[in-house]
């Protein structure tokens, strides 16, 4: 066995090496089908009011007139439901079977804070207890997933959080390649393993950093500016995300978010901006993946905080609230198209809809059906019902 | 045990490490000293409030109402500069002080009684509650933040009225302050939020009691039916055993980086129960367990993203223009002061690291000693006026504009041999269970980064320099 000082010598004096990682090794896994899980945050409570918008119902116009929707702009679903303008392309894919709209998603006692309602949806807790854990994370850990889980951010979000988890963050690529040419962090990874408790766990951390990135960097192919993607951080990042999965990752779930959602002022204008940043981002991405032939194993899901208040305040925008929509985007939806009944506008608490889909069985549904999971109900609690997918 | 161990070991856990000119003038050290010193700075009475250069006021809500959205979101803008500027100026006393333990309790404090508060005015007070009272009597404490405006506010007391109450604050006093879960029933949970209806935060931003709104009538709390008022809910669960031994085991926690033996946790609650809440005797049993000096304990815990920061102003002598890259720093690594994730505070230890906060840990010292090409980039915050850090990822564009200035270890080190230099620089930051300063000045040679600079960016970028 090298000690640490040989290890070091050849590191330093002969660059970077070419580790196998092992941890990354190829393995067969029967569960493993190939599918993937891309999260899409809408950060900061989106107004899914304006955007499944009940485009026949006297109190929505009642409710908003300044914000809401004129009928004769809406896209229209069905005969009472339809999409902001700005949707156009997600109109299309509704129509092609590509996307499911939960609607009336929420959980119990809800909390209009950013911040504990954003915990509840990371962490899958029924909102009175708290949790280090995120739920992906918590898949992560079970399934002793043998490839890192990647979150296109500067640093973890809670959802990705495990202490045994291996969720990498990442900012962009150049993150990847700057720790695999940092050759002060690549000879630390490497050197040998102390006997010290803690600090082996240190040693070991950056060595699952490192050989996480050096997978990662030897996947990406020089084709980094394929796809018609917008010019915006959503279309960034999903741009690096499909990269990834064309290159053969086996990551099998990914994190982006784009934030901006929290609309207290001069709402219309801002939230046409955010929804057509979020609709030509998504079908840039899913035409992208379409031709790689990789979207029937992909599956998107996007979904925020919470919703508004049906009601729009003085500054001509909206208040936090509460319960609203999920969406999937994929191209292998057993049961597309509208799910659930639009929540009533008369019936409200505190001026806010009430929920009736616990957002907890749409995780517990994406857990089962799609990442094949067999600890459901210890990653989202007993008793949650799964919903199909 | 060595001398140089065991005040490494002592300063790292009941300060912020030691500096270059401990390292040097320390003669003969034993835990009878380290037990001195910490009466010492127990007994002394020097401590003044922050100095805060811009003047802070209330801002009265009612003023605002009437303004302009676009002035009010201006001035709300500019209150959370203050902020800053407050986190920063405790930054700053945690670097410099003589009384660090006062500032290392003022933290714990802040993590236990976790809270976010709205405005630079309600940040100062709140802060200052925790100073005055780090030291001294955990029950003062309590009462004090618990008439906090900022803590009030962020546990929604304000919506706690008669007829409606809302048991956010009465819940979090029990499960996090001072019982810990299990302790207590959901029925004294309902009963307790009703004697604290009506604690509510008046326009000049102190704490005030609404009569109209407080239920002054019976409830039975603990087995026993009164008049229960907000004050004497606090002192009926101080009576309970329980609270002392939640509270002395956190303590304890936080310096040993683990829970304490059963034994040791045995003597703790007595004393805390017995000195009627006196919160210095824990700190001295603590120090003088033989588990703390153990090796089972030094260097075992990790150190928190605050004091990671504040051994950087120390060893490096860092100085900017302004506080943001503070800000920038806790940000990357998970920590902000006055932002805690939620109520139930910070992570610790091992919870502490996950890819990215490490990278970003080994890195910084080079980043700010080499002005390496390290980006600290950050994410839009995405909760406008809810969140200090709205405004970093455009001013982090130009870096971290943080400067060094190690004169003091070039001229301690500086004629020394290269092999002579990277030693004392270990010996003097690493503690003693980790270090191997032989493999580490082998390491530094290889990896060239020559002189002292280099040397400390090395030996600071090392995992061990994580520990403590």
């Amino acid at each position: 066995m090298p000690n640490r000082r040989d290890f070091l010598k050849t590191t330093a004096l002969a660059g970077t090496t070419l580790m196998v990682p092992n941890l990354f090794k190829f393995s067969i896994t029967p569960s493993f089908a190939g599918k993937r899980l891309v999260v899409v945050q809408l950060s900061g409570g989106n107004d899914w009011l304006n955007t499944v918008i009940p485009y026949r119902n006297d109190s929505y116009y009642k409710s908003r007139p300044r914000l809401a929707i004129s009928p004769n702009d809406v896209t229209q679903l069905n005969d009472e439901i339809g999409l902001h303008p700005a949707l156009g392309s997600l109109n299309q894919l509704y129509d092609s079977g590509e996307l499911t709209i939960f609607q009336g998603v929420g959980y119990p006692e809800p909390n209009r804070s950013h911040f504990r309602s954003m915990d509840i949806w990371h962490t899958a807790t029924d909102g009175k207890s708290h949790s280090d854990q995120g739920w992906l994370g918590r898949w992560s850990q079970k399934s002793q997933a043998d490839f890192p889980s990647l979150e296109i951010n500067e640093s973890l979000s809670l959802a990705m959080k495990a202490s045994k988890g291996k969720s990498l963050a990442l900012a962009n690529l150049n993150g990847i390649k700057r720790i695999k040419n940092d050759r002060v962090l690549q000879a630390l990874a490497h050197s040998e393993k102390h006997d010290h408790d803690m600090a082996s766990y240190l040693y070991q951390t950056a060595t699952r950093v490192t050989e996480g990135a050096d997978y990662l960097s030897s996947l990406i192919k020089s084709n980094s500016k394929a796809g018609n993607y917008p010019r915006n951080l959503l279309g960034s990042d999903l741009r690096i995300v499909s990269n990834l999965i064309k290159s053969g990752a086996e990551t099998r779930v990914y994190y982006t978010s784009l934030s901006g959602f929290d609309t207290h002022a001069n709402q219309r204008v801002t939230h046409e901006r955010l929804l057509k940043r979020v609709d030509e981002s998504l079908l840039a991405f899913r035409n992208d993946l379409k031709k790689a032939n990789l979207w029937n194993d992909t599956l998107v899901m996007v979904f925020s905080e919470f919703g508004r208040r049906v009601a729009q305040n003085a500054g001509g925008g909206t208040d936090h609230g509460t319960a609203g929509n999920l969406l999937l985007l994929g191209g292998g939806l057993k049961k597309p198209g509208l799910r659930g009944e639009f929540p009533s506008l008369q019936n409200l608490d505190q001026g806010d809809l009430i929920y009736h889909t616990d957002f907890r069985e749409i995780y517990a549904g994406i857990l089962h059906h799609w990442l094949e999971s067999t600890d459901v109900h210890e990653i989202v609690g007993s008793g949650v019902g799964k919903a199909m997918i | 045990m060595n001398s140089l161990k065991k005040i490494k070991h002592y300063k790292s856990r009941f300060a912020f490490g030691l500096s270059l000119e401990e390292y040097l003038d320390f003669k003969n050290f034993d835990s009878f000293n380290a037990l001195a010193d910490l009466r010492a700075q127990i007994e002394s009475t020097d401590s003044q409030p922050l100095s805060i250069s811009q003047s802070i006021s209330p801002l009265s809500f009612q003023e605002m109402k009437g303004m302009e959205k676009s002035a009010r979101r201006a001035m709300m803008k500019d209150d959370r500069k203050v902020i800053i500027e407050i986190s920063g100026e405790w930054i700053a006393e945690m670097t410099n002080t003589k009384n660090p333990l006062r500032e290392k309790m003022s933290l714990f404090w802040h993590d236990h009684f976790a809270c976010k508060p709205r405005t630079s005015y309600m940040t100062l007070s709140y802060l200052e509650v925790l100073r005055e009272n780090s030291l001294g009597n955990f029950r003062n404490l309590l009462h004090g933040i618990a008439k906090e405006p900022a803590m009030l506010l962020y546990l929604n007391n304000q919506q706690n009225r008669k007829g409606h109450p809302n048991e956010n604050f009465a819940r979090e006093v029990m499960e996090l302050f001072t019982l810990g879960i299990g302790k207590y029933s959901e029925q004294d949970i309902k009963e307790s939020a009703r004697a604290f209806t009506g604690w509510s935060v008046g326009a000049d931003k102190q704490f005030r009691l609404n009569e109209r709104q407080h239920d002054g009538g019976t409830k039975t709390f603990f087995g026993e039916s009164k008049r229960w008022s907000g004050e004497e809910i606090i002192d009926r669960i101080l009576e309970e055993k329980a609270a002392a031994e939640y509270v002395s085991r956190k303590i304890a926690k936080y310096f040993l980086g683990r829970p304490p033996s059963d034994e040791l946790q045995v003597t703790l609650t007595k004393v805390f129960y017995e000195e009627n809440y006196e919160i210095a005797p824990v700190i001295l049993a603590i120090a003088a367990s033989d588990e703390f000096w153990s090796d089972e304990i030094i260097g075992q815990d990790i150190l928190s993203p605050v004091e990671l920061l504040v051994r950087l102003e120390r060893d490096f002598h860092l100085r900017a223009d302004d506080n943001f890259y503070r800000l920038a720093i806790q940000k990357s690594l998970g920590q902000i002061l006055f932002q805690p994730p939620n109520v139930a505070g910070w992570p610790s230890g091992k919870d502490w690291i996950d890819a990215s906060t490490l990278t970003t840990r080994l890195s910084l010292a080079r980043a700010i000693l080499l002005n390496n090409d390290y980006e600290l980039k950050t994410k839009k915050s995405y909760a406008q006026g809810e969140d200090l850090t709205e405004k970093l990822s455009g001013r982090l564009k130009k870096g971290l504009q943080v400067k060094a200035d190690i004169s003091d270890v070039e001229n301690a080190f500086g004629t020394l041999s290269y092999s002579d230099q990277t030693s004392h620089i270990a010996k003097w930051l690493i503690p003693e269970t980790v270090l191997n300063e032989n493999e580490m000045i082998e390491e530094i040679k290889l990896l060239r980064f020559g002189r002292t600079k280099g040397a400390l960016a090395l030996i600071a970028s090392l995992p061990e320099y994580q520990l403590k």
